[in-house]
């Protein structure tokens, strides 16, 4: 796939603070972050950048917070991933909803299902976990799911 | 002193369960509280139990009307971590599958909206229109709803020259009676009146919120990801997103209404250019083995921008999948669609977002 003036203008930005970044195949750039909410502030202020959504990651001796981005460019937008990492022991991150309302209903769920808490979140509720499951959080990878394995039946 | 008046969480203006709480003054809406989870099945937990191509099984199941748009967002991300490039005939073939499952879409929330408004007749004839959509995707895939048709690499069901003939003359079928209920959307005063002003979002407060589909293109902003991301053989053709907006300044239920009717016709036009330059070719290009990394994927679903983060880890096993569907974001700016206008019109708002809670909460 053809590399566009935006890709390498956003590599740029990376190398210049230091920051390993990575493309895919389809060249979406996921790059490792200390402060997000600087980031966050870097990508809307120089290409006007749209968050898509908020997504938790189980690492096993972390957890990874994930952004998403699109940055519009042409003929093909991009996808730009900040990632940053939260200790396992005291799973706390800085809310995003304070300055961008569309990462509202995406950190309320990753709460839900991390029990990463957000600190500072307009509006820290359940999002769609029932009232039973609190305190359990089933996306983590130690989640005992419960119930019998399913057999695959050979053909 | 304002007064709560609950929505659901199973009520006859809503077509799936979900819960609003709406303050009201009056008959004023002054705050609306929205709990979600009656449709919560935890399908990105099961994901994480499969296979990686068992999985698309799965994510096909995560909505019965945007089936496809989910599967070629997920086969997209494994295709993009894998370094796949798909045949070109599987390409047109993905994007004729979407075009013909968004006319459906379309003509099943335009309906809605007609029954809603109390247009029996309309509502009647839409649904009529949509019998035909589901019996090509029926004659595509084998199924009405899900049709198993993506595959990673390429797709499972080919299209033969009897078939494509078949299409276009049915597709063709579509367009006058769409004309038709557009002008009716634009002259009738009974249904013009009901939604003109009703709903309105500016265009400050649909980025605020971070709003896509209808309330994105019905409110002047050209948000779409066929055009925007160039999946499938969307890049192939040169095709603008359809924008409607109020003087340009944002979107009522009457330019989303008008929009969506627009984008119906637009459709039309690209499964027939679809169909027209279909190459011919392999269906599927082979692949070893998946390995580690992630990826997003993403799509225009009926609704709206359709996002997918898939992870893996060199092993058979999907590691992490999560879907944002369109519903999920628009569902944010909703509580400032509803501010300010009349408990009665809380349907007809929800019903030109098109939600779909079955899709969002997944």
């Amino acid at each position: 796939m053809k590399e566009l003036p935006e890709t390498k203008e956003v590599m740029a930005i990376f190398d210049a603070h230091s920051i390993d970044a990575k493309k895919t195949h389809k060249l979406r750039i996921f790059a490792e972050v200390e402060d997000h909410i600087l980031w966050h502030g870097i990508l809307k202020e120089k290409f006007d950048a749209r968050l898509l959504i908020a997504t938790g990651v189980d690492e096993m001796d972390s957890f990874v917070v994930h952004y998403h981005y699109n940055i519009q460019a042409k003929p093909r937008d991009l996808v730009v991933t900040l990632k940053k990492r939260v200790s396992r022991i005291n799973p706390t991150l800085k809310s995003l909803t304070p300055i961008d309302n569309s990462a509202n209903f995406s950190e309320r769920e990753t709460s839900d299902y991390f029990g990463i808490e957000f600190e500072g979140h307009i509006q820290p509720e359940i999002m769609f976990l029932p009232d039973e499951l609190k305190g359990e959080f089933p996306l983590r990878k130690d989640y005992k799911t419960g119930g019998q394995k399913c057999q695959l039946l050979s053909r | 002193m304002s007064v709560v008046i609950p929505i659901g969480p199973f009520h006859p203006a809503l077509h799936e369960p979900s819960f609003f709480k709406v303050h009201v003054e009056g008959e004023k809406i002054v705050h609306t509280d929205i709990r979600l989870g009656y449709n919560h099945r935890g399908l990105e937990k099961i994901c994480e139990a499969r296979t990686i191509e068992q999985a698309i099984i799965v994510i096909e199941r995560v909505c019965g009307i945007c089936s496809q748009a989910h599967t070629t967002a997920y086969c997209g991300a494994v295709e993009d971590i894998a370094g796949i490039d798909i045949p070109e005939r599987a390409a047109y073939i993905r994007s004729i599958f979407c075009e013909i499952e968004r006319i459906h879409s379309h003509l099943l929330c335009m309906g809605t909206m007609f029954h809603t408004l109390g247009y029996e007749y309309l509502f009647m004839e839409c649904w009529k229109l949509r019998e035909i959509t589901m019996d090509i995707l029926e004659d595509l895939g084998g199924n009405r709803v899900h049709y198993s048709s993506n595959t990673i690499g390429g797709v499972r069901k080919d299209i033969d020259n009897k078939t494509s003939d078949r299409i276009l003359s049915d597709i063709e079928s579509l367009l006058n009676p769409v004309k038709e209920w557009l002008d009716i959307i634009k002259h009738d005063s009974t249904v013009y009146e009901r939604l003109k002003g009703v709903g309105y979002l500016s265009i400050k407060e649909i980025k605020q919120f971070g709003a896509v589909g209808a309330f994105a293109k019905g409110g002047g902003i050209p948000i779409d990801a066929r055009f925007s991301d160039q999946y499938a053989a969307y890049g192939f053709h040169d095709f603008k997103p359809v924008v409607e907006s109020v003087n340009g300044k944002g979107g009522d239920c009457y330019s989303r209404a008008v929009f969506r009717s627009k984008e119906c016709l637009q459709s039309i036009d690209l499964t027939k250019t679809f169909l027209d330059n279909l190459p011919d070719g392999d269906l599927v290009t082979k692949y070893d083995s998946i390995p580690a990394g992630e990826s997003m994927g993403r799509t225009e679903a009926p609704r709206g921008e359709d996002v997918h983060y898939v992870r893996t880890n060199g092993g058979p096993l999907l590691d992490r999948i999560r879907i944002r569907v369109p519903t999920y974001t628009n569902l944010q700016t909703l509580p400032t669609a509803l501010k300010g206008n009349l408990i009665g019109d809380v349907p007809v708002i929800l019903v030109t977002m098109d939600p779909c809670f079955s899709c969002t909460e997944r």
